[in-house]
Parts: C-alpha cells; sequence; structure tokens
C-alpha cells in the first residue's frame, strides 16, 4: 500500500514554498514520481505530496547564448526529443534515451533522476561532466549548487525538507562534440552497471578539451580528470587506444578498490569508454 | 489518507469520483472503474503490463497516483475497439498469432496504438523501441513485433 497522507497539487512555485515550509508531517515533491511513488510502499508514516506538475514554466528547455536550462518537470522524452538539447549537448539526449523504457521516459523527470542520487543515475554522468548546477530554492531563497557538490552519496542529496530543485542549467562548451554509453543487463529496462559521458573539443583533428564524467562506479557520478587529462592532446584518429582504455580501468580501479565489482567494473569500463568515443565518432 | 476528487476521461467518457489520495491509477481503472484489462504484472515498472496512454503517451499505471493524471484522457485497452470493431492492431494480432497467455498483450496493443498514432510507418528499429517497455514472457517477441509491422502495412494503406 502506498503511504500518502495529503495530495496538493499547487498552481504557482509560491505556493510550493508554503506547502513545504508550513508542512508538520513528512512531505515530498513529486515530478514525474517513478522513484517517489516507489519509496511510498515503503514510507512507515503518511507522507504530504505536492504535486509539480501544475507549473507550466518548469516543463520549458531554454537557451541563451551561454547556457542551456530546463525545468523540475522536464521529462526524460522531453530531453530526448529536444532540439536545443542536441544542438548543444547530444550526450544528454543520448543518456536520457537510454533510461528504463518509454514510459518511465514520458513519466520520469531529470530533476527527479538527480534528487534520487541513485549511483546508477544516467543523465547525472552527462550534466556532472558539464559541471551542470541546479537551482534550489525555498521561500527563504534560492541559490545555484553544482550537481557533484549536492550529491552526497547513495541516495543521499544535500537537499532541505522545505527545499526542491526548480531548474538544472549548463554552460555551453562551443564546438563540443559528445557521446554517452551505458552497460546494463539487458538493452531497455536495465539499471546501468557503469555509464560514461564524454565531451570533446577538437583544433584540427587533436582534442583540446575533454569532459569525463561515469556512472554506476563511484556512489555518485563524478568527473574523471585522469581520463580527461589522457585524451587532451590525442589526434581523433587514435583516441580509441589501449593507453586510453587502460587509464578508464586504472580511474575505476581507484574508486572500487576492493570491492566485489572492481575486477568486472575495470575491465568493462573500457567498453564503455570505447563506446562512448565512438558514440562521438560515429564509428 | 486523505480524499480527492478524481475528474478525466477515460476511454472517451467523463469520470468523477471521490478517490483515496494513495490510489494507483492501476487500481482506479481496476477496482473502482472494473476495466480489468489492465494488469499488474511487477507494480514497480520493469515490465509494462500495466501500460495505459495518458494524453498520448505510454505510461506505467502502477507508477502513478490517480491524482496525478487528473484532468487527463486515458485510453486503456478497453478504449482500442470500436464497440464491436476490432482496432487493425488487434486484429493483426491475432493474425499473426501474436498472442499466448495474453498478460502482457494490453500494454503491448497500447504501446503498438501509441506508436502508430505518432508514427504510421515505423522502421523494425522503432517498432522494436516502441514495445521496449512490455516484457513478454511467452511469445519470443517476433510475432507481436510482426503483428504491430502487420496493423501499419493495413493502417497507411
Amino acid at each position: 500500500m502506498i503511504n500518502v497522507g495529503s495530495y496538493f497539487r499547487p498552481q504557482t512555485i509560491e505556493e510550493i514554498y508554503e506547502l513545504l515550509s508550513n508542512s508538520k508531517q513528512p512531505t515530498k515533491v513529486l515530478a514525474g514520481g517513478t522513484d517517489l511513488i516507489l519509496h511510498l510502499h515503503k514510507a512507515p508514516e503518511p507522507v504530504n505530496i505536492v504535486d509539480i506538475r501544475g507549473i507550466d514554466q518548469l516543463r520549458s528547455i531554454e537557451e541563451d547564448e551561454d547556457k542551456v536550462s530546463f525545468g523540475s518537470m522536464v521529462t526524460f522524452n522531453q530531453i530526448q526529443m529536444s532540439k536545443i538539447i542536441l544542438d548543444n549537448y547530444k550526450a544528454l539526449a543520448k543518456a536520457a534515451s537510454l533510461v528504463g523504457s518509454p514510459q518511465i521516459r514520458n513519466q520520469g523527470t531529470i530533476v527527479g533522476n538527480i534528487a534520487n542520487a541513485s549511483p546508477a543515475a544516467d543523465s547525472v554522468p552527462a550534466l556532472v561532466a558539464m559541471d551542470a548546477e541546479v537551482l534550489i530554492a525555498s521561500k527563504y531563497g534560492q541559490r545555484w549548487e553544482r550537481i557533484e557538490d549536492v550529491l552526497k552519496g547513495i541516495n543521499n542529496i544535500s537537499l532541505a525538507s522545505d527545499e526542491l530543485i526548480l531548474e538544472v542549467s549548463f554552460k555551453k562548451i562551443p564546438g563540443l562534440r559528445s557521446g554517452f554509453a551505458k552497460l546494463g543487463r539487458r538493452n531497455a529496462l536495465a539499471i546501468s552497471r557503469i555509464s560514461g559521458a564524454v565531451g570533446i573539443v577538437t583544433n584540427n583533428n587533436f582534442i583540446t578539451e575533454a569532459r569525463v564524467a561515469l556512472g554506476a562506479v563511484a556512489p555518485n557520478p563524478f568527473r574523471s580528470h585522469l581520463i580527461e587529462q589522457a585524451l587532451v592532446g590525442r589526434s581523433l584518429d587514435e583516441v580509441i587506444s589501449d593507453s586510453v582504455l587502460e587509464v578508464a580501468s586504472l580511474a575505476v580501479a581507484e574508486k572500487l578498490g576492493n570491492r566485489a565489482s572492481a575486477p568486472y567494473k575495470r575491465q568493462a569500463i573500457k567498453g564503455v569508454v570505447r563506446q562512448a568515443l565512438e558514440d562521438i565518432l560515429h564509428v | 489518507m486523505s480524499s480527492f476528487t478524481f475528474k478525466a476521461t477515460v476511454n472517451g467518457k467523463s469520470v468523477e469520483l471521490n478517490i483515496a489520495t494513495n490510489l494507483r491509477l492501476l487500481n482506479l481503472l481496476r477496482d473502482v472503474l472494473e476495466l480489468t484489462g489492465t494488469k499488474e504484472g511487477c507494480g514497480e515498472g520493469e515490465c509494462g503490463a500495466c501500460t495505459v496512454i495518458v494524453d498520448g503517451e505510454i505510461v506505467n499505471s502502477c507508477l502513478l497516483l490517480a491524482a496525478q493524471v487528473n484532468g487527463t484522457e486515458i485510453i486503456t485497452i478497453e478504449g482500442v475497439a470500436n464497440g464491436h470493431e476490432i482496432h487493425p492492431i488487434q486484429q493483426s494480432f491475432i493474425d499473426k498469432g501474436a498472442v499466448q497467455c495474453g498478460y502482457c498483450i494490453p500494454g503491448m496493443v497500447l504501446a503498438a496504438k501509441a506508436l502508430l498514432d505518432k508514427n504510421p510507418k515505423p522502421t523494425k528499429e522503432e517498432i522494436a523501441l516502441s514495445l521496449s517497455g512490455n516484457v513478454c514472457r511467452c511469445t519470443g517477441y517476433a510475432k507481436i513485433a510482426e503483428a504491430v509491422e502487420d496493423a501499419a502495412h493495413k493502417m497507411s494503406s
């Protein structure tokens, strides 16, 4: 049985703030619900639900000269199909397209993916690779925080009970080419065992800037400066090479130490990074 | 648990009811509206047996509170046929031998319908992708995919 107390569907952001700060009972923000509904099956006491789907401005994806941003009701499907995302950062569209299933992608949101803070959240490596930020808001004010900084461990995000995420934003990188790969136990409806987002900027066929983030390796997805440094200076003709993939293996070994999954993931990461690079090079 | 006034269109008909806030869409359909074509296979969004169409998109009804889909247009398997006239997709499923135990079929048919309503001439890959959230334990999927292809040909000619 799902343990829900009262259900609210505010019409404005201010109403959301009031509901979150006035509530004396456990209260959760509901965006898509593909994670939250399952948590509510196990909730020990009734949880009040603040459903934010009534607020249209949270459904938009926007860009200006410097950055791309989107609201907390934007679904995986919207991101997957968005021209703004495809033009500016394909890896995010690719990551979104690989989450769950069409049904999940129609309902689930990127912000829910972030807030649930699963180690295997697929959109998060793509966002972390770009140093993406979230706008955290409450009745008392708003602030931007880097996603990598607010994720504090497995299913742990640093958000107070009266706060919610309104928006995600990342700075555009001119000339960026990006790819994403996910290794799961099957082709759909799969939780990532490892995922990787890679972005590169090239000049005359040589990589001048690289962004790499890995998911389902550490408690939260992280940017790997080790792998980024191994890519910078490489020519595109020999970027998919044993030496680069060995560095990826080392980066994973460092994070996993003696964990049972380490021997498998140290090898599997090579395939994931290879696929992410192939995704960029359209091999 | 509190109550909520639910208003939506289900299979073309207006529905207005008082429901509990914790009622899943799946249970609204099966237990309150007695539309038992929608099935609970896993209860966690991993099998697609509970698939319904909400405002033109397929979703897992086990992962939605009925309250979340207030004000929307919902189509279940019962709403696919036109009275006694079955839908070409349903006919193709029969013609191609795509139905064994039948448990996954409502979800499969709705996933196919949502696809063909948007994309009348899908490729084999697009068909497979559109069905990728629906699990079948009996058929091995081949005849289901053929049925969708068959329906697409029929419907677009």
